[in-house]
């Protein structure tokens, strides 16, 4: 069941065309990674179908209902089934991780500040932190905030999650635990996870599904299984890490 | 021809940004009637905008006071008039320099930190993050800053009219040879409610434009840290000059 599908989206910034005519469906519960160089349009597809950015072209259809010139208001609710997260984690740095996990239940949710700390406390739990509530932001290591930032995502349950570089930056050992934690969600919460990487590794190790996209044009969507025998070029290059091949790279010669 | 594009370039410019400060000045005055109020946040920003400003304020205004009476007396001791230094001193402060003044250090403490603050949470995704969980930026940051900073500067106005009649009563009657029992006669007697409820007024008025401006420029902080402090800078100046002139068209109106 489809849950998310974009139809011809387009967006140029002044003549340079970023999104070029994507279309793409993303199914209920499954994991989509959407792959490609640096500078190829992907964190503008993520801030597009959030809304953060009018298309200049296309339709976007979020749970059966265009979405694509819905209001402020209408916005707001849209996005409480949403959530993302970022590359850098966004916490909120003039609050404590607390108040950052609890965030999206004070803001939507009129319930008791007991319940409040219960749920905060599970939520921590469900990442696999304990007794940082007190502590800020800059007081936690990078993993520990991309964790954090994750309880804060998922509190509202959302239907649907986008993760932008979930795991650039991090040693292997914490990647490893956020990619169990993407995973971990979405078997046990059902929610659809839309990751954007350029870490192959990653990408075939957790997704159902994959696509290249290259000068803002989605050159290639292939299940996770068959990516290793895909005869599409652009796939073949981008995995292997060549220089040759249909995917332009600019070489200056060096003595 | 250089100099003509460089000053339709200037010119258009100032015009784009009068469109867009005029834009989130009316964006922020429809979310300030909208639900929910945060009255906690509001409560917060006072505080941090009083601790931040009040000290330095009404040090201003005392040592204001204390230097006018000092030049007032010797101007109008030539002509044997040093008996209206109270009431030239009293309407002046009330009048122009508490709000004048009182709006210049705020815009320099408040504005800046105002700007600091939404600018470095636009560029480490912060904003983004708060409307992808559903809640409007506009509303959740600018106006509770909108309502305190006004109600901030109400009060501060009010008691730098205050510490700085009563900077030049101790300066007057100390140092010079004004008489301790006509001066409160004297410096009251010439002040009308009007003044009192004018001074205020401009107070609040130079409150929204500080707050809307430092909102403003936080907001559409563009190119990181640097951008960052080139706002702040761009804040701090734009507020300045728009409470000189804002003080203007009050005074036309008003008198």
């Amino acid at each position: 069941m489809e849950i998310l599908r974009v139809e011809n989206l387009s967006k140029a910034f002044k003549k340079f065309k970023v999104i070029d005519d994507i279309n793409l469906s993303f199914e209920k519960n499954e994991i989509f990674t959407l792959m490609g160089q640096s500078g190829t349009g992907k964190s503008v597809f993520l801030k597009l179908v959030l809304g953060l950015l009018k298309p200049d072209k296309g339709r976007i259809i979020f749970q059966g209902e265009e979405i694509t010139h819905a209001s402020d208001q209408a916005w707001i609710e849209i996005r409480k089934e949403m959530g993302m997260l970022f590359q850098n984690g966004a916490l909120f740095d003039s609050l404590n991780v607390f108040e950052n996990v609890s965030f999206l239940l004070t803001e939507h949710l009129n319930i008791p500040h007991e319940e409040k700390v219960e749920r905060v406390y599970k939520l921590l739990m469900e990442v696999g932190l304990k007794g940082i509530e007190e502590l800020y932001p800059s007081e936690l290591s990078g993993g520990m905030q991309k964790r954090v930032a994750l309880a804060r995502t998922i509190a509202l349950n959302p239907a649907l999650l986008f993760y932008d570089e979930p795991i650039t930056g991090l040693d292997p050992i914490t990647a490893a635990v956020i990619i169990r934690l993407i995973r971990d969600l979405n078997k046990k919460n059902k929610i659809t996870s839309i990751i954007v990487s350029h870490s192959i590794k990653t990408s075939l190790e957790i997704s159902d599904r994959l696509g290249l996209l290259y000068r803002g044009k989605l050159v290639a969507l292939e299940e996770a299984e068959d990516i290793k025998n895909s005869k599409n070029k652009y796939l073949k290059q981008f995995i292997e890490g060549s220089t040759k091949g249909p995917i332009e790279v600019f070489l200056e010669e060096t003595v | 021809m250089g100099i003509l594009k460089l000053f339709y370039e200037r010119f258009f410019n100032l015009f784009e940004q009068v469109g867009n400060i005029t834009l989130f000045t009316a964006d922020t005055f429809k979310w300030l009637f909208k639900k929910p109020f945060r009255r906690q946040l509001v409560v917060e920003q006072m505080e941090k905008i009083g601790i931040q400003t009040l000290p330095v304020a009404l040090l201003t205004s005392a040592f204001t006071g204390m230097i006018f009476i000092v030049q007032l007396y010797f101007s109008l001791k030539e002509f044997d008039l040093e008996p209206l230094c109270p009431r030239s001193l009293g309407l002046t402060l009330i009048r122009e320099l508490a709000p004048i003044l009182s709006g210049l250090v705020m815009a320099g403490r408040v504005g800046a930190a105002i700007t600091a603050e939404i600018g470095t949470m636009k560029v480490t995704n912060q904003l983004d993050a708060i409307t992808i969980m559903g809640i409007n930026p506009v509303q959740y940051l600018s106006v509770p800053r909108l309502i305190a900073t006004s109600l901030a500067m109400f009060g501060i106005v009010v008691m730098a009219n205050f510490v700085g009649i009563l900077g030049g009563y101790l300066v007057g009657t100390t140092l010079l040879d004004l008489n301790k029992a006509t001066f409160i006669a004297e410096t009251l007697k010439y002040i009308e409610l009007k003044d009192f409820f004018a001074s205020a007024g401009k107070g609040i008025f130079f409150g929204m434009i500080i707050s809307i401006i430092g909102c403003w420029r936080g907001f559409y902080v563009k190119g990181g840290s640097k951008g960052v402090g080139k706002a702040t800078m761009e804040s701090v100046v734009i507020s300045m000059i728009l409470i000189l002139a804002a003080d203007y068209v009050l005074n036309l109106i008003i008198w």
